[in-house]
């Protein structure tokens, strides 16, 4: 297992963008309707309803394929 | 990473959860119904509502609001009146037994327009009363408040750690991967995975925010003792006033100063928020972002001219512009549910949590570092 270990560590699956661009949506919209009402709202409700679309669309999703 | 590493996040991780996990159940649960307070006071009191009248139709002197006020209640003296920001048909009037009193109040609804009593809502009292205390101090005041800071803390701690643990977690998935044909432990482990890192910021927000709201009446207090002292200094030796001059005048000197304001309350002489020789008159802005952050315009009482003003110390600018992002009641009704579902996965995080704890309660130290660090056969 070693082996397929340092293997799995020279081809890493790429763990971060998706997290920290989600991060960074979130803070946008954590933001945005501090900043005014009107679109600033609509951005805002937008933003913070992606994390939650994201959690109903890959909690019910069955892999294609075994990992 | 390296074993040893790896051991001690894991450690920081379990250890900071574990303590924090059940009181940030209980926070999330009261705090579920409290994002929705002010639609539920307006709910619970509706025979309260103000009528609608014409727009411009005059305002009543806060004089006769007051005196409406204490004739209802004539053996207790005003302490604060003030608005909801987004409402100015009607007026709350606080008044306690003793002007410093902080029970045995009451509250008063009076129209703004027509000087009429609306009706007297009870705060210190019923399922959101509770909600509230279990919130923010768990019916212990100030020192129950800072355990919950620290509480807090613990959870900020617990996030922390959890980023540093996703990664060896994730290694070998790809985003959001669910292993559903697995057992309960790995699904729930993967669930805990997604939920908590999508998340993660508002969380991180929401924590250290209300972290903040907790030092406020330690922050509040310095402020009086420091800022509000120097102000004050004029006054220093003088007998108080008997009887107090016009609030109506008082509040007309604050607009006429920060003309680009609104007034948000005013605390009556002799309260802590004021002086024995002063109206504080709280000035607010009319921005989301303004709208929490007072300028306070201290007038005297007697003469009704301004004494002083200033800007808040940069610590309660802080902390009143860390609350609407604790409170989520910036952006209208769309993100008040954005922020009941976003604790609801707040609550499936920690449940996940505990689960997967108990589920490996005998699983050593030793073994899930060989797990996570690649030295041992199979999935954690």
């Amino acid at each position: 297992m070693t082996r397929s270990a340092e293997a799995a560590d020279a081809a890493p699956v790429k763990i971060w963008p998706v997290p920290m661009a989600l991060g960074l949506i979130t803070a946008i919209g954590l933001v945005a309707a501090l900043l005014g009402d009107g679109w600033l709202n609509v951005l805002s409700w937008l933003a913070l309803g992606l994390p939650l679309v994201v959690i109903a669309v890959f909690s019910r999703r069955r892999a294609s394929s075994a990992p | 990473m390296s074993p040893t590493s790896l051991r001690r996040w894991i450690w920081v991780h379990k250890w900071s959860s574990l303590v924090c996990t059940v009181f940030m159940l209980l926070l999330c649960l009261t705090g579920l119904p409290l994002i929705f307070s002010h639609e539920i006071q307006h709910w619970l009191h509706a025979e309260m509502e103000p009528r609608d009248m014409p727009a411009g139709t005059p305002r009543a002197s806060m004089d006769e609001v007051l005196k409406v006020a204490q004739t209802r209640h004539p053996d207790l003296v005003p302490q604060f009146i003030g608005a909801e920001a987004d409402d100015d048909r009607l007026w709350f009037v606080t008044l306690g037994p003793t002007a410093l009193a902080e029970v045995g109040r009451h509250t008063l609804m009076v129209d703004a327009r027509s000087a009429a009593l609306l009706g007297e809502p009870n705060f210190e009292e019923g399922f959101m009363h509770w909600m509230l205390r279990l919130h923010v101090d768990l019916f212990a005041d100030l020192p129950g408040t800072l355990f919950l800071g620290f509480m807090g803390l613990l959870l900020l701690a617990a996030i922390i750690s959890g980023v540093v643990l996703y990664a060896p977690f994730m290694r070998k998935l790809s985003f959001g991967t669910v292993r559903h044909e697995r057992n309960a432990r790995v699904r729930w482990l993967d669930m805990h995975n997604l939920l908590g890192v999508v998340t993660l910021v508002w969380v991180m927000v929401v924590g250290a925010t209300g972290v903040i709201n907790t030092l406020g009446e330690p922050l509040f207090k310095l402020w009086q003792a420091t800022e509000v002292q120097q102000m004050l200094a004029p006054y220093a030796g003088l007998p108080a006033p008997e009887r107090p001059g016009s609030l109506q005048q008082a509040a007309a000197a604050a607009e006429a100063l920060e003309p680009s304001m609104k007034l948000s309350f005013v605390a009556f002489p002799g309260t802590s928020f004021s002086s024995p020789h002063h109206f504080s008159v709280f000035m607010r802005g009319t921005e989301p972002l303004t709208a929490r952050l007072f300028k306070p315009v201290l007038v005297d009482a007697q003469t009704a001219k301004v004494t002083d003003s200033r800007e808040l110390p940069w610590y309660l600018k802080a902390l009143l512009v860390s609350q609407p992002l604790h409170f989520g009641d910036y952006g209208g009704l769309p993100l008040k549910i954005l922020w009941a579902l976003l604790t609801l996965a707040t609550i499936v995080v920690l449940g996940s949590g505990l689960y997967l704890w108990w589920a490996r309660r005998r699983v050593t130290l030793d073994q899930q570092v060989a797990v996570l660090s690649g030295t041992a056969g199979g999935a954690a």
